[in-house]
């Protein structure tokens, strides 16, 4: 957001901001902006918790009562506050996939993996009164079968949809990945986010049927497929894992 | 608690690695009190209201969330999978606290809330390729009397 604060402050409206990364916003000398240590997709702290969500933003937009500019980077005083349960308690799925599909392809596996996580969702969405909608227009079936499909290689890809590859696979892996997360946390225990990402990424067979895919786009020709394969498939952090011997998009 | 010394080597050497050469001049425009400021919030979280067309992988369109958008009625089609998103999936407002500047409104901490707010998707482009987008954005929120936009990335 750091550039959009420039062209905003250039065309003559004031700005204030988040930052989540103090040294590339602190490089870039930019107008006005709140350094806040928090876990990068939460630049407002921690879900449910309004007064401490409402105190970062006051204080990032007081920073438009400064006259001090043209360069300010202020920083939060406090970490996030720490569900309890989150705190006490050590999480781990209750579902076990080792069992899952012995001797069977990485699809069925995935697809045993889904109906074994079913239940699970449908309490989350019991208890939450809603699940998050599907972007990709595809079915659960399509994207796991077409994922396999590109794994494997096939001459035969067979998609039932007409976005380009990169937009229906990453739509698909975000469907899959959002509802596997959400039966995760219809289970008993509160997990973390961080215990819930190595989860999926670590133990799930639909994140190791998402690395093959990957992998399969890392080894292409095309500029565009091998760039988003090595960015934008698989965390960094889990590649060495699930892509072995490739390494990330700079 | 997460800073760039706390994160894997991998992580932290990819951020710290993204262009970020300041700018040639540095701008800086003043105002009224807190509290006489229209405010708007701009997110790069890939947020839009379910209706509205994903962002693509890389993408320097915007999307339009009106002020009165049930928070409930917003999802995140952003191409990164670096972050957490559990977060966004249980209170919007961690993302885009856009009931929080409604309380700050009540409070009269600040003047008002726009009545747009605007949405991109920070990944995948060098910062100044969103200029193009950010000015056409600057025209709109001039219309609807924004004098301060909180900048929210994700």
């Amino acid at each position: 957001m750091g550039a959009a604060s420039h062209y905003l402050e250039d065309e003559g409206i004031a700005t204030t901001g988040i930052s989540l990364v103090r040294e590339n916003t602190e490089k870039m000398k930019l107008p006005r902006f709140l350094w806040v240590p928090f876990e990068l997709g939460r630049p407002f702290g921690a879900p449910n918790e309004p007064d401490f969500q409402r105190r970062v933003l006051r204080t990032a937009l007081e920073l438009l009562e400064r006259a001090d500019g043209p360069v300010i980077l202020e920083d939060f005083p406090d970490d996030a506050p720490v569900c309890e349960q989150e705190s006490q308690e050590t999480w781990s799925c209750p579902v076990s996939f080792h069992s899952t599909g012995h001797g069977s392809g990485l699809v069925q596996q995935v697809l045993d993996e889904i109906n074994r996580l079913a239940p699970w969702h449908e309490v989350y969405v019991t208890a939450r009164g809603s699940s998050a909608p599907p972007a990709s227009g595809m079915n659960h079936q399509e994207i796991v079968r077409s994922l396999g499909q590109l794994a494997e290689d096939s001459s035969e890809l067979t998609v039932p949809t007409e976005l380009p590859v990169v937009e229906w696979v990453r739509l698909g892996c975000d469907d899959l990945r959002t509802w596997y997360t959400e039966a995760a946390q219809g289970q008993p225990g509160r997990a973390s986010s961080n215990e819930l990402s190595d989860w999926f990424w670590q133990q799930t067979a639909l994140a190791r049927l998402i690395g093959r895919a990957a992998m399969h786009f890392a080894k292409s020709d095309d500029v565009k497929l091998n760039r988003f394969a090595r960015r934008a498939m698989v965390p960094r952090v889990y590649m060495e894992q699930l892509m072995p011997g490739v390494e990330p998009y700079v | 608690m997460v800073r760039l010394s706390d994160m894997s080597e991998v992580e932290a050497a990819h951020l710290r690695a993204k262009a970020c050469e300041p700018f040639d001049t540095r701008p800086w425009v003043s105002g009224p009190t807190l509290s006489k400021r229209r405010v708007a919030i701009m997110t790069s979280a890939g947020l839009h209201r379910v209706g509205d067309p994903p962002f693509s992988t890389i993408d320097l369109s915007y999307r339009v969330i009106p002020s009165l958008t049930a928070t409930s009625d917003l999802t995140m089609t952003h191409s990164s999978v670096h972050f957490d998103r559990t977060g966004f999936r249980e209170d919007v407002n961690v993302v885009f606290p856009l009931d929080r500047l409604r309380e700050l409104e009540s409070l009269g901490v600040i003047g008002s809330v726009a009545d747009y707010h605007y949405s991109l998707m920070g990944a995948g482009w060098p910062p100044d390729a969103i200029e193009p987008t950010v000015r056409e954005l600057a025209s709109k929120l001039r219309d609807d009397a924004v004098d301060a936009v909180c900048l929210a990335p994700v």
